[in-house]
C-alpha cells in the first residue's frame, strides 16, 4: 500500500529513484509509523512536483519573453515607420500588417517549440504562449499610444482616423484614439493570448513528433 | 549536510542512512525526505550512486561534496566556538 504512493512522484523521477524508494519504505515499514512514512511520502512528491514545475516554467517564461520581446521590438519598427517615418493618407498598410502578424504566429510557434525541446510539458508550452501573447499584445497597444499621442498631428491625417472620429461623437481626435486603445488593448491581449496558447503548443507538438 | 557527513564515512543504501543519520544527529529522515535531497545532491555532483544490490542503490560523496562538507562543517564550527566563548563558562 505505502509502496503504491512512489506513483505520485514526477513520472522522470520515479524512473530514476522510484524502486529504490519502494525498497527504502519496504525497509523503514516494520517500525515505522504507517501514517509518518505516508505523510513524509506525500509531502515529498508534493515537493518534487512544484520544483520541476517552477524549472520548466522558468526555461518556458524566458523563452516566452524574449521572443516577445523580439517581436515587438519588430512590430513598433513597422508601426513607427509605417505611421511616422512614411505615413500614408490611405488605409494601404495590409501587406505589412499581414507580415507583422506572420512573424507574431512563427513567433509563438517557435515558444512552444524551443520551451518542448528545454522539457517543457503541455501546461508550461501552453503557459508560455499565452504570456508571448498576451505581452506582444499589450506592448503592440501601448506603442500605438505613444505613437498616436507624440505624433498626433501626423497621425490624425490618416482617412481612417478621420472617418472614425467624425462618427465617434468624441471632443478631440486624441480623445477618439485613446478610447480605441482601450478596447485595442482588452481585444488583442486576449486574441494573441489565445493565439499563443494554441500556436505554441502546436510547436512542442512538432518537437515532440520529431523526436 | 546531513547526508554528506553520513557518506563521509562510507558509501550507503537508502535505510543505512536513514539509521546513520538518527545515531550522528539524533534526526530521523523520511523516505521521501531522504530520495528527494539525494536526487537534489546528485544533480549537484555532490554524491554519486554506486551499481544496485537488488534495489537498494548504494551512493558514495564525490570530492566536490567532500569539498563542500568541509567548507560548511568548518563554518559551523567557527561559529559554534565564537558563540560558546561568549556565552563563557557559565553557560558550558
Amino acid at each position: 500500500m505505502l509502496e503504491r504512493l512512489v506513483r505520485l512522484y514526477p513520472r522522470a523521477w520515479r524512473a530514476r529513484y522510484g524502486d529504490e524508494l519502494a525498497q527504502l519504505v519496504t525497509d523503514l515499514r516494520p517500525g515505522a509509523s504507517r501514517a509518518a512514512l505516508a505523510f513524509d511520502l506525500i509531502r515529498s512528491a508534493v515537493t518534487l512536483h512544484l520544483r520541476e514545475v517552477r524549472t520548466m516554467n522558468a526555461h518556458a517564461m524566458r523563452v516566452a519573453l524574449s521572443a516577445a520581446a523580439i517581436v515587438w521590438l519588430g512590430v513598433s519598427a513597422e508601426i513607427v515607420l509605417s505611421n511616422v517615418v512614411f505615413p500614408s493618407k490611405t488605409d494601404d498598410d495590409l501587406v505589412p500588417i499581414l507580415v507583422s502578424y506572420a512573424c507574431i504566429f512563427a513567433a509563438f510557434f517557435l515558444v512552444g517549440r524551443l520551451s518542448a525541446r528545454h522539457g517543457a510539458n503541455a501546461r508550461s508550452q501552453v503557459l508560455a504562449g499565452v504570456i508571448a501573447g498576451a505581452v506582444i499584445g499589450a506592448a503592440t497597444v501601448a506603442t500605438f499610444a505613444v505613437v498616436d499621442n507624440v505624433w498626433l498631428d501626423i497621425v490624425s491625417r490618416q482617412q481612417a482616423k478621420i472617418d472614425g472620429f467624425a462618427h465617434s461623437g468624441a471632443s478631440s481626435m486624441r480623445a477618439y484614439i485613446n478610447q480605441g486603445l482601450i478596447g485595442a488593448a482588452l481585444f488583442l491581449t486576449a486574441v494573441l493570448a489565445g493565439f499563443g496558447a494554441l500556436l505554441s503548443r502546436a510547436g512542442g507538438l512538432s518537437h515532440t513528433r520529431r523526436l | 549536510m546531513l547526508i554528506l557527513a553520513s557518506l563521509a564515512a562510507g558509501p550507503k543504501h537508502g535505510y543505512a542512512l536513514i539509521k546513520d543519520i538518527e545515531e550522528i544527529a539524533g534526526t530521523t529522515l523520511g523516505p521521501g525526505t531522504l530520495y528527494g535531497a539525494l536526487g537534489r545532491l546528485e544533480a549537484q555532483g555532490l554524491v554519486e550512486s554506486l551499481p544496485a544490490e537488488d534495489r537498494r542503490r548504494p551512493y558514495r560523496i564525490t570530492a566536490a561534496g567532500a569539498e563542500a562538507a568541509r567548507t560548511y562543517l568548518e563554518h559551523v564550527r567557527t561559529v559554534a566556538t565564537a558563540g560558546l566563548r561568549r556565552l563563557g563558562p557559565a553557560h558550558a
